[in-house]
């Protein structure tokens, strides 16, 4: 086409300049493009946590002796848990249901004693399995106290106590095993899924609501054209986008950035190109906005948060749905986008996901300019 | 013709399918043929739903023919070089949030125009139109004839071949309506043709030839002269005095042997069916107009019912003397532009009262105040004796507003439209049924009950709007440009209904562009440049011009009001 | 009937109209939402299953074979994959083919029998968190019961788990009722957000405002749609997850419908207070966007408002999702009683008055 125009690229930059002029002037574009990262930075930054802490927990001492006093205070010394004594369980089981408890331990009668006499006694843990997450951290991280305060208690009795075996266990890339270095590059995934593809869900179809696209289709540009110049402005704003993201993540959050700015470049920009190839397709099919932005939050933004493998990982998933994973691009962003941060540039794991994504992105804008019809009505 | 066409259309046809599955096709163009040599000017007429708009789409290739042979300059239409046709589609597809030159730069460039390199093509154009002042202006906040402009200049800004103009003057005052004509011919060279869609005769007139286009059929193609022939022999004039020549417009719409009758200066006009005068009065004949030959084209034989529509609002003239609207000093601020500026008059029960004035003159902002839809920064308005600014769900009760855009759901049908409607105003059970019942038998709407209101004729349309402002029979109807762009026949039926309503003693406050109906008005008031410049009763502004002589008619006294004011203020020491 | 009375149900009516008047809207409304019900619902698990875990084995005694024995039989661990050295190993790890790997150091066996402390070495990805950190508790049991089984020490407390209301853990059961509170979230905030705005965007607001209706009036109609949309599908999806999932529903169906329907007025209240400022349909949107994450996140749904900051937690609280969530949760699993509902329901209703209150204020602020 572009060889039968002269004027391609004059006339795509007309388009351009007008998209540009139209974001400008709406102030919603840019509170997406700035406020949107911010508010997701933070939510991701401080509030998702997956380090389990402070979960509120029950006790129930029906021993009271020295060695459950003691152990009620290891647990309530430890930050894993938010410790409420209660008298049984009768008064415990309510908070359970209610949700104002998550478990609660009981020291059984007879604890210390039977402690003293070698035989194990049997410390209950009640959880609440409708919170099956927290429920099983809760009684990992109560069976890893209860091992330590034996194996202090061993070593107050006898000074050359050692355990048999131990477990060393070292995090590379994340020592501290902090979520937020997971969930940070994940989050900036997210902000350029919706970048891409909400807000390009809108401007196509909203050409075809206000009657514009009459008009522009009556101009010589070539349908390549129109379509490539409308992406453009998108592409730049969900750069911008990361950016900000970028810089609230290391400097607010003081995540590491080992990889360098080409490969996070080279990666937002095949990503991008996917999403914002999505967006406008859904666009030019529906030319509704309402209908567009339902089919951008269903295709775009939701298979981005939960089938990417960002939150949740995709092995655990069934095997069908790991299947459909492979349709959804952010599942091709997130590990380069997370290796970036924490590891440094491995192009050999890169390069694939990057040809993927480009390969959406074509995809998608081969559909797009065969879904726009010079015919109207 | 030795030279070749630019156009040639041969036993075109298209349909397109029905609105609703099942619904049959509709069959928007039958065997259309038509020629147009190179320098040529068509005016496109006819009625709504005629096929004007889909002609214009396939002319500019963006609709192709399902059967038939199309030649767009001179080649295939789906090879048409795109930058020699300029075409306006209907509303001018700008964008109402850029300004002026965002739309024209974007227009020029894509169209293949660089605005740097070439300057004095800009200037040249925003010039032509007037725009200069308002470069930066978003052109939603233009008024119509601005943005009438707009558009045109943004179709042929690359100087076309062809210009394609899909109803350029619509909801246009008459001044602008000449300025844009004028626009078009600035524009085109000796070799442009040009095809003009409107259902003003007037404008239709100038072109070189008329095709007159009726349920997707040529019915006439010729001289915008021998359109009038089609009624010449039917035509008649009879003077009346001042005051009896609504009445006696309404009865002479009755009549089984008169087309259409239409009030201009002194005197009564009527088209009969026959070469014979109607009954009653000493009626002379007179010659023929183009838009009287229209009407006797498209005439369907069947005489005007009395106005179904007015039959059930009650008789409210209990206090004839008790103004149902009135304006004391309305003023309207905008930052340092004043958009109105001390507009006082008042309407009784039963008086149609006419607001005239160019596009952006501060008629619709004093419409505005006055339906509670803007905030007076001086003055105030009352409604049916309720003072808008405090007692504003009251007085919106008593009044039915008629906005100029098309203001219902365009993706509802119209039963829903109509249901809603009559649902806000408060009416339930039967009272709902039948006033839909009323509007829907009244305005010929029963075809169209299933179809989205976005998709409907714009004459339908306007039907339909007419319609839901009078569901509840408000003692004060608001009409806001309620003919614009529709066919003349739709105008006739339309002020048949406001003449019958008003008779009942509902007051009837109205805007319009065209002043062959403003004659239609008991008293007008004339707006421009945001004060008030006469008001009166048609024949007291006919007198009322400078210099002593009476104007023929309304039209021609508005124009030389207009006029003198723009004199006087250009005199003024600033 | 009142004259308000008939004009809000000829708002609501109208609006019905729009929001159900084309097939496609029925397709996101209804079919869609069930797909993302069920696939979403089984695809968010973060459970840790059939992992990969890489091997540097330099022992070849007791200790190594039983302790790998014992890893071999985990249901969590997957594949055993073995390297040859550490080296190895990180690249396996880098480029994800393992999640990490076990280190058994030469001397292991011997430093046991010995009587001293042999050291097992853990290496996990950092930046698969909850993977990583469920992997480590998994690995330090095995370790800690393969140690007492090579060498018995001091007496320690068996600890015994019960899991109330869902004794296997079935992630389903967490993600299934949760889903249906999230995803009328989405719905029904998407619907009422366009409300308005829609009017602004296509020209029929100064319709709207020259009609006899008051603020109030159509805020109340515009809100029905979407209070409806949420009613009909949430209890739609309860009937569905309760019927065709193992899940089990042990509470009450009416209690359960009153918190949706609580909840839905809550949510388009406040899409309608984001409407009644948006100045076109993108604004709404994605007004209604900055609102429905942060709503989702806050909730307790991706992560326990308990590990929060201790400020963001009352915050948290005003979130209606998180009530929502508690409700779904506690009726289908705990049988809930009618008091602790009530006591998740009125907060809703608080939110939906506060946001009706400030969606009439901004309405009538910006049409004066």
């Amino acid at each position: 086409m572009s060889a039968r125009d002269p004027l391609f690229w004059r006339r795509a930059a007309a388009i351009r300049a007008k998209e540009w002029a139209q974001i400008w002037l709406d102030p919603s574009t840019f509170g997406l493009v700035v406020l949107m990262p911010l508010i997701l930075m933070f939510l991701f930054g401080s509030a998702v946590t997956l380090d389990v802490h402070g979960t509120r927990t029950g006790l129930i001492d029906l021993d009271r002796t020295s060695a459950s006093r003691d152990l009620a205070a290891t647990l309530s010394n430890n930050s894993y848990f938010r410790i409420a004594e209660q008298s049984s369980v009768a008064e415990a089981e309510p908070q359970l249901r209610s949700g104002a408890l998550r478990g609660f331990v009981v020291i059984p009668d007879g604890f210390e004693r039977d402690l003293a006499s070698g035989t194990a006694p049997a410390v209950q843990l009640v959880t609440d399995g409708s919170q099956v997450n927290t429920a099983t951290l809760l009684a990992a991280n109560l069976r890893g106290t209860l091992r330590s305060w034996t194996e202090a208690r061993a070593r107050q009795q006898d000074q050359a106590f050692v355990p048999p075996l131990s477990l060393i266990a070292r995090y590379t890339y994340n020592p501290e095993l902090e979520s937020r270095y997971m969930l940070v590059p994940g989050a900036i995934g997210i902000v350029m899924a919706m970048i891409g593809s909400l807000l390009t869900a809108l401007i196509m179809a909203r050409e075809y609501e206000r009657g514009t696209m009459e008009g522009l289709l009556s101009t010589p540009i070539s349908i390549p054209a129109l379509v490539l110049s409308k992406l453009l402005p998108y592409y730049v704003l969900g750069l911008a986008s990361t950016a900000i993201c970028v810089a609230v993540a290391v400097l607010g959050y003081g995540l590491p950035f080992r990889g360098s700015f080409l490969a996070l470049f080279l990666v937002s920009s095949a990503f991008l190109a996917a999403v914002l190839g999505q967006g406008l397709l859904i666009s030019a099919g529906t030319k509704n906005q309402f209908v567009s932005t339902q089919f951008a939050l269903l295709s775009g933004f939701l298979p981005s948060l939960l089938l990417s493998g960002f939150l949740f990982e995709i092995d655990s998933m069934p095997t069908a749905i790991q299947w459909l994973t492979y349709i959804v691009p952010a599942r091709y962003l997130i590990p380069p986008l997370q290796s970036v941060f924490l590891v440094g540039d491995i192009w050999s794991m890169f390069l694939p996901n990057i040809l993927a994504l480009m390969g959406f992105g074509a995809f998608f804008f081969l559909r797009v300019t065969r879904a726009i019809k010079r015919q109207i009505a | 013709m030795a030279e070749a066409p630019l156009l040639r259309l041969e036993g075109v046809s298209k349909r397109f399918k029905g609105a609703r599955r099942g619904a049959p096709p509709v069959e928007a163009l039958r065997g259309v043929s038509l020629n147009l040599a190179p320098g040529r000017r068509l005016g496109l007429v006819g009625p709504d739903a005629g096929g004007k708009t889909t002609l214009m789409r396939i002319l500019a290739g963006l609709v192709a023919a399902d059967s038939g042979d199309v030649e767009l300059l001179g080649g295939p239409a789906d090879q048409l070089d795109r930058s020699q046709v300029g075409y306006m589609p209907q509303g001018g597809a700008l964008y109402a949030e850029l300004t002026v030159r965002q739309n024209l730069e974007l227009y020029a460039r894509l169209r293949g125009v660089e605005p740097q390199d070439s300057p004095e093509r800009m200037s040249h154009l925003y010039r032509l139109t007037g725009l200069e002042p308002f470069l930066d202006r978003a052109v939603g906040k233009l008024s119509g004839g601005m943005r009438q402009k707009l558009a045109l200049a943004c179709a042929v800004v690359a100087a076309p071949r062809l210009m394609l103009l899909d109803e350029p003057s619509v909801g246009v005052d008459p001044v602008s309506r000449q300025e844009i004509w004028q626009l078009a011919m600035d524009l085109s060279g000796p070799e442009t043709s040009l095809v003009w869609t409107t259902n003003i005769l007037e404008d239709a007139a100038r072109c070189d030839e008329i095709v007159l286009l009726h349920e997707g059929e040529i019915r006439y193609h010729g001289p915008p002269a021998g359109l009038a022939a089609g009624a010449e022999g039917r035509c008649f004039v009879r003077p009346l005095p001042d005051g009896v020549r609504r009445k006696a417009l309404q009865d002479l719409l009755l009549d089984r042997g008169v087309i259409s009758g239409r009030i201009e200066g002194g005197n009564l006009h009527a088209l009969a069916r026959q070469s014979a005068a109607p009954s009653g009065g000493n009626w002379l004949p007179v010659a023929a107009r183009p838009d009287e030959g229209f009407a006797a084209m498209l005439d369907d034989g069947a005489a005007l019912q009395p106005s179904a529509l007015a039959e059930a609002f009650p008789l409210r003239f209990d206090q004839p003397d008790q103004p149902a609207i009135a304006a004391i000093g309305l003023t309207r601020r905008y930052g340092d532009f004043v958009a109105a500026q001390d507009i006082s008059f008042s309407v009784r029960p039963g008086e149609i009262f006419g607001l005239l004035g160019p596009n952006g003159a501060g008629k619709s902002t004093t419409f505005r105040m006055l339906c509670g839809l803007a905030t007076p920064s001086a003055g105030r308005g009352t409604v049916a004796g309720r003072d808008l600014s405090v007692a504003g769900a009251e007085a919106r009760q008593a009044l039915g507003y008629m906005p100029q855009k098309f203001s219902l759901y365009a993706d509802l049908n119209v039963a829903t439209n109509l249901k809603f409607m009559v649902g806000s105003y408060g009416l339930t059970g039967a009272a709902q049924a039948s006033a839909i019942e009323r509007v829907v038998t009244a305005l010929g709407l029963e075809p169209f009950m299933a179809t989205a209101a976005g998709l409907l004729p714009l004459g339908v349309k306007q039907r339909l709007a007419l319609g839901a402002a009078v569901l509840h029979t408000p003692p004060v109807l608001f009409l806001d440009e309620p003919t614009s762009g529709v066919d003349p026949l739709v105008r006739r039926e339309f002020w048949h209904h406001i003449n019958a309503i008003a008779a009942r003693g509902t007051a009837v406050l109205v805007t319009t562009h065209f002043m062959d109906e403003a004659e239609n008005c008991d008293r007008v008031l004339v707006i421009n440049r945001s004060q008030t410049i006469a008001q009166g009763t048609p024949d007291e502004l006919r007198h009322s011009i400078p210099g002593g002589a009476v104007a023929s008619s309304l039209e021609v006294a508005f124009f030389s009001l207009i006029d003198t004011q723009r004199r006087v203020l250009a005199e003024a020491p600033a | 009937m009142s004259g308000a009375l008939v004009r809000v149900i000829a708002m609501a009516l109208k609006e019905l109209a729009v929001v159900l008047r084309d097939r496609r809207v029925m397709t996101t409304l209804v079919a869609s939402p069930v797909i993302q019900l069920i696939l979403f619902g089984l695809a968010t698990t973060l459970e840790v299953k059939n992992v990969s875990l890489g091997l540097v084995n330099r022992d070849t005694g007791i200790a190594s074979e039983q302790f790998l024995a014992a890893v071999g039989a985990a249901r969590n661990v997957g594949e055993v994959i073995v390297y040859p050295n550490e080296a190895a190993l990180g690249v396996a790890i880098e480029q994800r083919e393992v999640l990490g790997g076990m280190i058994l150091p030469p001397d292991l066996s011997a430093r046991v029998a010995r009587g001293e402390e042999g050291q097992i070495g853990l290496l996990l990805d950092g930046r698969r968190v909850n993977a990583a950190q469920i992997v480590t508790t998994y690995i330090s049991e095995i370790t800690a019961t393969t140690g007492m089984a090579l060498r018995p020490g001091p007496a320690a407390p068996d600890l015994v788990v019960r899991n109330w209301y869902n004794p296997n853990l079935d992630y389903s059961w967490f993600t299934l009722p949760g889903m249906i509170a999230v995803i009328t979230t989405v719905l029904v905030l998407s619907v009422s957000v366009q409300a308005i705005a829609r009017e602004r965007e296509f020209g029929t607001y100064d319709q709207l405002m020259a009609l006899p209706m008051r603020h109030w009036e159509i805020l109340t109609g515009k809100m029905v749609p979407a209070f409806l949309v949420g009613l009909f599908n949430g209890s739609f999806y309860v009937a569905m997850v309760a019927l065709l999932s193992d899940v089990p529903f042990l509470g009450s169906y009416l209690l359960i419908v009153l918190a949706i329907a609580a909840f839905s007025l809550a949510v388009s209240a406040i899409g309608l207070a984001i409407s009644s400022v948006a100045a076109n349909q993108q604004q709404a949107f994605l007004g209604g966007f900055l609102v429905i994450v942060p709503m989702i996140l806050l909730s307790g749904y991706a992560s326990p408002i308990d590990g929060m900051p201790a400020w963001l937690q009352p915050i948290a609280a005003t979130d209606p999702l998180s009530h929502l969530l508690a409700i779904t949760h506690g009726v289908f699993l705990k049988d809930m009683p009618a008091a602790m509902i009530a006591g998740h329901i009125w907060p809703m209703l608080a939110v939906a008055l506060v946001a009706l209150l400030l969606g009439h204020t901004l309405l009538r602020g910006r049409s004066s």
